[in-house]
């Protein structure tokens, strides 16, 4: 991998700082008219998801990091380790539970996942951003619960729990966004 | 920029000329390429080449630099004998590219004979808000704009206590070289977060490290008659009572070409012209420059000066 130096701070951009991978989420070139130059930054941590406000002299030099991701089919959990299929090259890996704390709740076996590698390591797992999934169980609507706005839980089949409008009831299909966990509609 | 936003740019070009016409102050033109540079340790110049003749040899070219700011060329004027100029014009800024930098942009610079740095302030101000309209006026100075937002004395502090200052803040600071890197270090980070941002301030009395060509205040010679406005937490202008020995000019320039040199930055060749214009006799003065497009952006509303510029950097 090359190097990126501040110049080439942009959102999105991965760097090794402290022998860990970092993306860039925020970027301010900071310069004082008569004064030396900083980009004040914000990073998040790719390892731990720990965000920190971080100011560089403007000019310093980072190692890029090489993180990577790939279309991954999920194939089956023990309950410890997830087994995932490579969807090109069908070779297929194990990935901890605790890499796939985020993921976890919202995917079903056969789901396509966007799986992040620093170098050989499996860093993270992102799930589709919308998926389907059963109610298996919420509390059934009370005749008068039909003011707008009013939600109540429902336990999805992956063992998520979201909060769903109150016509929603037992066995229905949702369609849910996993980057909010947001219930959006009934799945046609 | 948008066609809206062009035309309430253009209408705040006139109230400024208006602003500047009514007090008699006589706006100038001086050229943008110069065979000196103005000497700053932190800003890095656009070169350029002169050739006398249509694809004349490397030897008979001339290095030339687009300027920096209009400085020099206007003391030369005010020098020869000029009063109270004004100029609105573009200048060039390497490695300058971000939310509020454009490596071209177009600056208002002013001087006013005979006036002070208060008098100057004072005009300052009534500028800005003929542009924003009436503000709330926050005046402090370098030493108590650090008190309040870090609780220590910029103009006897250590480089450490800056920087365990920086660090209690959750700022992972940089080491810093010098007393003058820390300070500005804490006030791009927390001293100018901190200010008040429906605001315009005026900070002034700069420690005298970084007086640039302002003088040494007579009453604290720690300090020197140099200020920055603020509209909110952004800068907006700097300004000086400006140092007219010519001797102390030659020195301060030097001694910035001497940090350059440990920056890493060329050294850059003295404007003997502008010396030599100061020797000749310099008007006592102070001026002030003022970021054009800032002032357009935070009029327009705007983040960021892309906003209110046709073609920014990176479609220019």
């Amino acid at each position: 991998m090359g190097t990126i130096d501040t110049s080439e701070f942009r959102k999105k951009a991965k760097i090794i700082f402290e022998g860990q991978p970092w993306i860039i989420v925020e970027n301010d070139f900071v310069k004082p008219g008569k004064g030396q130059a900083f980009n004040r930054t914000k990073i998040k941590n790719l390892l731990t998801g720990r965000v920190l406000d971080k100011t560089f002299k403007s000019g310093e030099t980072f190692e890029e990091a090489d993180i990577s991701t790939v279309s991954m089919q999920y194939l089956y959990s023990d309950g410890a380790r997830y087994t995932f299929m490579n969807t090109q090259n069908y070779e297929q890996i194990e990935i901890s539970g605790e890499v796939m704390e985020d993921a976890s709740p919202w995917i079903l076996e056969n789901a396509v996942c966007e799986v992040m590698f620093w170098g050989e390591k499996v860093i993270g797992v992102v799930p589709p951003t919308f998926v389907d999934l059963v109610v298996t169980y919420t509390e059934p609507a009370v005749r008068g619960d039909t003011a707008n706005n009013v939600t109540k839980k429902a336990k999805m089949e992956t063992g998520a729990e979201i909060n769903v409008p109150f016509f929603i009831e037992s066995g229905m299909k949702l369609k849910i966004d996993t980057r909010t966990g947001e219930y959006l509609q009934r799945s046609s | 920029m948008t066609w809206i936003a062009a035309q309430k740019r253009a209408a705040i070009l006139h109230k400024i000329r208006d602003f500047f016409a009514s007090r008699g102050v006589v706006e100038v033109e001086t050229p943008i390429l110069s065979h000196a540079s103005s000497i700053d340790r932190h800003l890095d110049v656009f070169r350029a080449e002169y050739s006398p003749l249509a694809g004349a040899p490397a030897e008979k070219r001339v290095g030339v630099y687009h300027r920096t700011s209009p400085e020099f060329h206007m003391k030369r004027l005010l020098a020869a004998g000029y009063g109270d100029i004004y100029q609105i014009g573009k200048v060039f800024r390497n490695a300058e590219l971000g939310r509020l930098h454009n490596p071209e942009f177009t600056m208002l610079e002013w001087y006013r004979t005979g006036w002070d740095m208060e008098a100057l302030i004072t005009e300052t101000v009534a500028c800005i808000t003929a542009v924003l309209g009436e503000k709330k006026i926050v005046r402090t100075s370098y030493a108590q704009a650090f008190i309040e937002a870090i609780g220590i004395d910029p103009l006897c502090a250590s480089v450490e206590e800056v920087t365990t200052a920086c660090e209690a803040r959750g700022l992972s600071a940089p080491r810093f070289a010098t007393l003058t890197d820390a300070l500005q270090f804490a006030m791009a980070t927390i001293v100018e977060p901190s200010l008040p941002g429906d605001a315009v301030v005026v900070i002034s009395h700069f420690p005298a490290d970084q007086a640039v060509l302002a003088v040494i205040d007579g009453n604290d010679p720690r300090t020197a008659r140099r200020f920055e406005v603020y509209g909110g937490s952004i800068e907006l202008a700097n300004g000086f009572e400006e140092l007219g020995d010519a001797r102390e000019n030659e020195r301060r320039q030097k001694e910035e070409n001497t940090f350059r040199q440990s920056l890493g930055r060329e050294i850059l060749p003295l404007d003997r012209l502008f010396l030599a214009a100061l020797a000749e006799g310099f008007p006592a003065c102070s001026g002030v420059a003022l970021g054009l497009d800032r002032l357009v952006m935070l009029a327009l509303g705007q983040e960021s000066v892309e906003a209110v510029l046709t073609f920014p950097w990176n479609r220019s």
